[in-house]
């Protein structure tokens, strides 16, 4: 193998890939990155063996060819060269030489024999989809997720296919998001439940503008664009019904400014328990009163105006859940709904003028232990 | 039966885990945690109601069908969403819904769970059945029965800490969760806690690990009862060893209880602190030995009265397994349950016939049982230790008390015994029709001339070497 590729070029891929590739690994060969030379140019490859991408760039190829090389060894030598074209070269099936002006360098690699394979995914009948469209769905939905490991189906975010529309869905039990967005390309219902890692690097990878080619293997599923792919093992569902859990009749509603409540869940949780995070929210008309007393701690009392319906109500949350839903709603105000203290509450965007639907529940805290 | 909860569970995975694909089997049952097991029913937690019902229809019929081969017995297996999770403040979509403050409903029966903020993991539950009622005293452990009694009376005076050694399957854990439940009866407030040492190290390292020290001393440190199971598992784990010092003079200091179980004295386990090691000492040590044949025989008969099983078990299959199996007392109920499994497959009544054939792996001695098998027989051992003191093999069967008889006589019956393992009864059989009683004392006197006479012990050994040669 023989190329030359601009370093510029080389940094975003090996960027890009990059963050596939496990830090610590027991298989010597994963720490490698695939380097191999197609008839565009270069493509690059890295895997954990549950999430697999690879991401195509443009070179001189004078000699085609394949090998693995040390990818964190490589990222650190190109990080430091000056912006200047860079030449690659192999020698046998292990080495490698890397030029650019004046540096040259010369890595020991693995050969290629040794790197996985990607999972067999066809993509003979793929589901289009515009790149925009998924990454709303991954970047509102995929936060929710639980990372306990005894609840292994909720680690993963629930990818739901349908006529109209697709929708992700994401939770750890305690709190929901919910994403759903038009779109017309199946006429089968299908459900994917997908590790958030895997979502991750399809956000950051696809250019918004691309349309996306999504296929399923066995127990994988892939997403390809002309230069970019990523492959990911699923989890094996079912995912539980959260249609269930969705209240229907929540009927007291408050419509607060979502900037003046973070604030005030900003502040008033410092003193909240640690563990807990315990904050205690009283509505009345027109006003949000929250109240914090932690016994070790201190007591915090702040207050803010809100829009409200309906009777008064005191119910106890863990602030930090949300505060991590402010953060996704897209909106300058937000519609929170209340059934009773013990029953759980939404969170919507007011006023959205999107096509697309959100919402989030939390479950409340008890106010006694 | 004694089985824990866990080794049921364990059991049971073992076979399911080759019946699935793994997914399947990391998603659905390796979350799962075995709560209690009554014999009948195990009761597993898992961290929701979705799980709970998912796992119940696709995987108890699986489970179930298991029990015979992996149990002896049937077992009914039951999901059910962590109750400890119901019970914490943060609410959950898929978990049933405890009331506010209702951590009382929970079933405090089986389970204990110390009172605190946040998710922490559970301690493990007391089982029902070790109770002091459901404990047979003998010789071998009336020591140590006696101490945790008078701690359960008086925790934190009696003797403070209680250290019971002794080897596996013996009691140490059933009287150490006696004295947690009779506590609890009396002082339902109290803040018992029943922890395993290899759990108390994993909590340690996790806390250390997450920062989250200052909740693991709470956990530990706020007890009125600190029972902990298998201490000499400390040996060799420094830092685990310096904060379970720390633990245990906070406690000790407040005057809180502390009970320990070890295979082994303080003094003798390895790698352990010298001052753990004399604060171990500090309190009451007492050791739990093997049971002796009246012993096992109570036992036995407790077991077979506790689960209705004194028509199906002749007092004859009982004493046969008393006298045979030896070694400790779950092995003891294990034999009841294999044979129970035996003799239901077979469709048999348990005869002392069908009790030799279906437990002829437990039973020790038994070539002399099956008509000499080996080349050891009790003729071959009497002949030996006749020659060896030069009297006749019939003198041993003689009813003469001269000394010059007895003493080879006594020799004969110990060899029989330590080598074939021969029931008490057929040894007195073979010496002339003597009682087992008997034949007791003089394996007594044997034991006892060895340790005092070397020259005694040798002739004795250099016949036991013949034989083993033979």
């Amino acid at each position: 193998m023989k190329v030359t590729i601009s370093r510029e070029k080389l940094l975003e891929g090996l960027t890009a890939v990059g963050a596939t590739i496990p830090a610590k690994t027991t298989l010597p060969v994963l720490s490698n990155l695939m380097v191999e030379t197609t008839e565009r140019g270069l493509r690059l490859s890295g895997t954990d063996l549950d999430i697999a991408v690879s991401m195509e760039i443009a070179a001189e190829v004078d000699a085609p060819g394949a090998i693995t090389i040390p990818a964190k060894k490589l990222s650190e030598i190109v990080r430091e060269l000056p912006p200047a074209p860079i030449k690659l070269a192999t020698s046998g099936e292990q080495r490698i030489t890397l030029e650019s002006g004046r540096s040259r360098f010369k890595l020991l690699g693995l050969p290629k024999d040794e790197f996985p394979a990607f999972p067999a995914v066809k993509f003979t009948n793929p589901w289009k989809i515009r790149s925009s469209e998924v990454q709303k769905l991954i970047a509102h939905a995929s936060f929710a997720v639980s990372v306990e490991e005894s609840r292994p189906i909720l680690n993963g975010v629930l990818w739901e296919l349908r006529k109209d529309v697709m929708r992700m869905v994401a939770t750890n039990g305690h709190r929901l998001a919910k994403m759903e967005t038009p779109w017309s390309g199946t006429s089968e219902a299908t459900d994917f439940i997908v590790p958030p890692k895997a979502l991750e690097q399809v956000r950051r990878l696809f250019p918004a503008d691309e349309d996306l080619e999504i296929a399923q293997g066995a127990n994988h599923l892939g997403f390809r664009s002309p230069f970019t792919a990523v492959y990911t093992r699923l989890i094996e569902g079912p995912y539980p019904n959260y249609e269930q859990v969705i209240p229907k009749d929540n009927d007291r509603v408050a419509i607060a400014d979502k900037a003046a409540l973070t604030a005030a869940l900003r502040r008033t949780s410092i003193v909240a328990s640690d563990q807990t995070h315990r904050i205690r929210l009283a509505f009345n008309t027109g006003m949000l009163k929250f109240s914090v007393q932690t016994a070790d701690v201190g007591e915090a009392q702040d207050e803010i105006p809100v829009r409200y319906t309906g009777d008064a109500l005191e119910i106890g949350f863990n602030a930090n859940y949300l505060l991590e839903i402010l953060r996704y709603i897209p909106t300058d105000e937000v519609k929170l709904t209340f059934k009773a203290p013990e029953r759980a509450a939404t969170l919507e965007p007011e006023g959205w003028s999107d096509p697309a639907k959100y919402l989030c529940l939390v479950m409340p805290l008890r106010l006694v232990d | 039966m004694s089985l824990t909860p866990q080794e049921v569970w364990t059991r049971l995975l073992e076979r399911v885990r080759h019946d699935l694909p793994a997914e399947a089997y990391e998603s659905w049952l390796a979350p799962a945690a075995p709560v209690s097991y009554s014999g009948e029913t195990l009761s597993v937690s898992v961290p929701d109601q979705f799980a709970a019902e998912w796992n119940e229809r696709n995987y108890t019929d699986l489970l179930q069908g298991y029990g015979p081969v992996a149990l002896g017995n049937a077992v009914r297996v039951v999901f059910q969403a962590d109750p400890e999770r119901a019970g914490r403040p943060q609410m959950d979509f898929f978990s049933p819904t405890a009331p506010a403050g209702s951590t009382a409903a929970l079933p405090q029966r089986t389970s204990f769970v110390a009172r605190r903020e946040g998710g922490e993991a559970t301690f493990q539950p007391l089982s029902p059945r070790y109770t002091f009622g459901e404990f047979v005293v003998g010789q071998s452990n009336e020591l140590a029965a006696a101490a945790a009694l008078a701690v359960s009376q008086q925790p934190g005076h009696a003797y403070n800490p209680l250290f019971i050694y002794g080897g596996t399957g013996l009691g140490k854990t059933h009287l150490m969760q006696a004295i947690g439940h009779t506590v609890l009866e009396r002082l339902p407030e109290a803040r018992v806690v029943y922890v395993g040492i290899e759990q108390f190290t994993n909590e340690f390292i996790q806390a250390v690990q997450n920062k989250g020290m200052t909740a693991f001393k709470r956990r530990y440190r706020e007890l009125d009862v600190l029972l902990v199971d298998d201490v000499q598992f400390l040996k060799g784990k420094e830092s685990t060893q310096e904060e379970f010092f720390h633990t245990f003079n906070t406690l000790y200091e407040a005057g809180r209880q502390i009970v320990l179980t070890s295979d082994r004295p303080p003094s003798e386990i390895p790698r352990l602190e010298a001052r753990l090691v004399s604060r171990f000492q500090s309190g009451m040590v007492a050791d739990v030995g093997q049971p002796d044949y009246e012993h096992r025989l109570a036992i036995l008969h407790q077991k077979a009265r506790r689960d209705h099983l004194e028509q199906t078990f002749p007092d004859d299959v009982l004493q046969l397994i008393a006298e045979r199996v030896v070694s400790n007392v779950r092995e003891l109920e294990g034999c009841i349950i294999k044979l129970l499994a035996y003799a239901s497959l077979k469709h048999r009544d348990i005869t002392v016939a069908v009790a030799l054939e279906g437990l002829r792996d437990r039973l020790t001695g038994d070539s002399a049982a099956g008509g000499g098998a080996g080349t050891l027989s009790i003729p071959a051992v009497q002949r030996l230790v006749a020659s060896e003191w030069q009297v006749t093999p019939e003198a041993l069967m003689s009813k003469s008390r001269l000394k010059a008889y007895t003493v080879p006589r006594q020799v004969a019956m110990y060899l029989v015994r330590s080598l074939m393992g021969t029931p008490l009864m057929q040894i007195g059989e073979a010496f002339g029709g003597r009682d087992h009683s008997t034949v007791i004392h003089s394996l007594e006197r044997v034991e006892a001339q060895v340790r005092l006479d070397s020259d005694f012990a040798a002739r004795v050994q250099r016949v036991e070497n013949r034989l083993l040669q033979q």
